[in-house]
């Protein structure tokens, strides 16, 4: 009984987000452990475990705009981030938000009567939406950002920045520009960027190096940590 | 036998946590049978945290050192004003309101 009683308390315990629980959790246990545990105390303990994971989403929320912006816009910003909940909502809420920013782009491009010449498809608006997107994010978005934090701190922050925020397009025009990625060596303008978009060898090559780029860009900031960290040892 | 928190202070779980620290440091268990006992209200654990996690971060009550796994809780300098204001409000608000049924 005593074992089921605990297991039930460590449950009702997991509702309380992670901070909440390093803070007040062994006390909250030791008071549950020793109250009787009627069907209203765990409905209350459970709506209040909630209630707390609604509180802190809400205070994550208020972070400055900068940091809030970044993570819903740009995945690879989520990276400096050592905390996986944190990475995770991010993710959730980036992937999103890349999703549907790609389908927009889509449905312009492709509601657009001319482009280069030629109708375009609903194959290559997607085609077109996905590197706009990835490469609007790291060229112009996360720089910006984070220029504004890191520059009057370390100009090495900087470098690094550049070099992971120029690794995906530069990647991308590689991949674009390589006839062995494309099977079937279909040139004209409109079969070309779908062939790659369509090839897995394509994101084989731009996965990995996207993400080279979101480490390198992470780097820093990981850096600036550790550095604290030993300052405060 | 305890009742349900409703409406007014006994349905204030943070005016009932300050009105049993001012009498002295307590922990969580201790601040739930108090309340118990001279407020008449049965405060869920959940309830309770939840109400300490709210005053902690606006420092009207303050952790103490740990005795055992229970933590004490002690009624800071701004917590012990604004129960204060709270009460003397409370006070007026019900003498007011009193004083205007015994005249109807």
């Amino acid at each position: 009984v005593s074992r089921r009683r605990n297991a039930l308390v460590a449950l009702l315990l997991l509702t309380y987000p992670r901070r909440w629980r390093e803070e007040y959790g062994p006390e909250l246990e030791a008071l549950l452990v020793t109250s009787t545990l009627t069907p209203r105390v765990v409905v209350n303990v459970l709506w209040n475990g909630l209630w707390q994971r609604g509180r802190s989403a809400w205070q994550a929320g208020r972070r400055p705009f900068r940091r809030r912006a970044a993570t819903r816009i740009d995945p690879v910003y989520v990276v400096r981030h050592r905390r996986f909940g944190l990475l995770r909502r991010a993710g959730v809420a980036c992937l999103a938000m890349e999703i549907l920013s790609a389908l927009i782009g889509g449905v312009m491009l492709r509601n657009t009567s001319e482009f280069g010449g030629f109708v375009p498809g609903m194959i290559f608006a997607a085609a077109m939406s996905v590197p706009l997107v990835m490469t609007g994010a790291f060229l112009v978005f996360l720089p910006a950002m984070s220029l504004a934090r890191w520059l009057v701190r370390d100009w090495s922050n900087v470098l690094a920045l550049v070099a992971g925020a120029l690794l995906s397009p530069v990647a991308f025009a590689v991949v674009v520009s390589s006839s062995w990625v494309i099977e079937g060596m279909a040139w004209s303008f409109h079969d070309h960027w779908a062939n790659v978009l369509s090839q897995p060898r394509s994101y084989a090559i731009l996965i990995p190096v996207y993400t080279l780029g979101g480490v390198i860009v992470a780097l820093p900031g990981r850096m600036d940590r550790l550095r604290l960290s030993k300052r405060q040892r | 036998m305890a009742r349900k928190p409703t409406t007014g202070p006994a349905g204030d779980p943070e005016l009932l946590i300050l009105a049993s620290l001012a009498e002295g440091p307590k922990h969580g268990y201790a601040i739930m049978t108090d309340i118990a006992q001279f407020a008449d209200v049965a405060l869920g654990p959940g309830t309770l945290y939840t109400a300490i996690t709210r005053l902690v971060e606006r420092k009207l009550i303050a952790p103490q050192a740990e005795s055992g796994r229970q933590r004490p809780y002690k009624l800071t300098a701004q917590g012990a004003r604004t129960l204060a204001e709270r009460l003397i409000d409370m006070r007026r608000i019900a003498t007011i309101g009193l004083g205007r049924l015994r005249t109807t």
